[in-house]
């Protein structure tokens, strides 16, 4: 992929970042903001060997978004803090939540799903292009083996390298330590630039 | 290409990714985290060496350049750089195998189990003793082997640590 | 007298956050189901007045839900609620027989009225 068609789709890539933000927001009921704190294509050992000196307990939610343009998202967070979105997706006091339960997962189902969905909607809206989530899948472990399970496609991987999409959260008044991560396939990426020019995008 | 070069600073800890294969001596760690993956330790009590391969897959594909990443060509790179290039004796040789979990329980593949029977498989034909076999279940693996005295700790997610 | 409402979406949290929304607005909550399938069993079985579909579940949509239930049933009223919010989906929805279609994260009094509005 040349520079200037990574630089096209890394523009899709915020703007559908961008539009996560806003849903996220929304279903928190919180101010908040997803950045992008990485957009790069990267090697899979050095990729995982990095994640796991960060290893932590932690709940992730894996979702593949299927359709012309398959790209896998995995939205990652501490155990801790997973207690802490589940309040306020309840629309309860934070604190309140006291132990990781069925309600904890599926609070990280649902946020990954509507995260998911948003960033669908976006590639579908915006480049013409056939794409949904798919149920989310739901892992408690390491946050290192979670992340390893994602990478483990070979669809996605040019030369061992992935094109990843890290995310940082910053919510208002709450500091959380959760991340999207988003793996366009390589059939997504061509797809996406086919129908960007074919927008007129560049 | 494979990286050879032993890691001997100090109070540092290796970290071994996907698909990669290191080496330490004393006083260094190797240490990774897996899921479907399986993690060859090989180790030489008497050099107190080590080498840990983390493999994703049980066969390569054609010109696979990562030769860490598929059980058919990493154990016998793992166990050639080490009696070959690195002068271990094969009879000093053990090898320990952690990890090949079913991470997603709706896969009708189960790739974890597949890792871990070809890499068994592939070091008993290389003849060397194999002294652990912790393999399977549902959760994520950390495995740390310490160089100097090859014993490895293992965690396996929501379990008590133990060691090997 | 309050009208019974089946809840439907996979995802436990957003059953218990509906039911919390539609209980405290009059309605009554008379069974919950967590894809397509669970939805027609429910709906045969207890006759609501009101189906809440999601869309994206697992083993059979919410599309393939709604599909069944009118199809035994098609004065069936259901409202698809749900994260997709695409042209393509929409407008199957609609054709298939939806009443309407909320997009998450979705606003109580919006809920509030679309069920007003299909049970008037």
């Amino acid at each position: 992929m040349s520079e200037q068609e990574l630089k096209v789709i890394e523009m899709i890539s915020r703007m559908s970042i961008d539009r996560a933000s806003q849903v996220f927001s929304k279903t928190i009921k919180a101010g908040s903001k997803i950045e992008i704190v990485r957009f790069q294509r990267v090697d899979i050992s050095e990729i995982s060997e990095e994640v796991s000196k960060e290893d932590k307990e932690a709940t992730g939610a894996i979702v593949q978004l299927s359709g012309e343009a398959p790209t896998k998202l995995l939205f990652i967070v501490n155990l801790k803090d997973a207690l802490k979105l589940t309040d306020l997706f309840l629309r309860r006091e934070i604190g309140e939540t006291k132990a990781f339960d069925i309600y904890v997962e599926s609070t990280i189902q649902e946020i990954g799903n509507i995260l998911a969905s948003s960033i669908a909607n976006v590639f579908a809206k915006g480049f013409n292009v056939e794409m949904s989530p798919e149920p989310p899948v739901v892992l408690s472990d390491y946050s290192s083996s979670i992340f390893n399970t994602v990478l483990m496609d070979e669809d996605y991987l040019t030369d061992n390298k992935i094109l990843l999409v890290e995310t940082k959260f910053f919510v208002v008044r709450t500091a959380f330590d959760c991340m999207l991560f988003l793996m366009p396939s390589v059939e997504a990426t061509k797809v996406l630039l086919e129908r960007s020019f074919a927008n007129n995008f560049s | 290409m494979t990286n050879i070069d032993l890691y001997k600073d100090i109070n540092k800890i290796v970290n071994v990714g996907i698909a990669d294969i290191k080496y330490a001596s004393t006083p260094m760690h190797l240490r990774t985290n897996l899921g479907s993956c399986v993690a060859l330790i090989m180790y030489d009590k008497t050099m107190q060496l080590g080498g840990m391969v983390h493999v994703m897959l049980p066969k390569a594909f054609k010109n696979e350049a990562k030769v860490g990443k598929c059980a058919d060509t990493a154990v016998p790179e793992i166990i050639n750089n080490m009696t070959k290039k690195m002068h271990c004796k094969s009879k000093n040789l053990v090898a320990k195998i952690f990890g090949g979990a079913k991470m997603l329980a709706s896969a009708t593949n189960d790739i974890g189990k597949k890792n871990a029977e070809v890499v068994v498989k592939l070091v008993k034909e290389h003849g060397i003793r194999i002294h652990t076999i912790k393999t399977g279940g549902t959760k994520g693996y950390v495995v740390q082997l310490d160089t100097e005295t090859g014993i490895v700790m293992c965690r396996i997610f929501g379990q008590e640590i133990e060691f090997f | 007298m309050s009208k019974n409402v089946l809840i439907v979406d996979d995802a436990t949290v957003v059953r218990l956050l509906l039911r919390s929304v539609l209980e405290r607005n009059g309605f009554n909550v008379v069974g919950e189901a967590a894809n397509g399938n669970e939805a027609f069993a429910k709906y045969k079985e207890l006759s609501p007045d009101l189906v809440t579909m999601d869309i994206t579940m697992p083993e059979a949509s919410g599309i393939d839900g709604l599909k069944m239930i009118l199809g035994f049933d098609p004065q069936a009223k259901i409202i698809m609620i749900t994260a997709i919010d695409q042209r393509k989906y929409l407008l199957e929805a609609i054709k298939s027989g939806a009443v309407d279609y909320i997009v998450k994260p979705f606003e109580d009094d919006r809920v509030i009225s679309a069920l007003e509005k299909a049970l008037a």
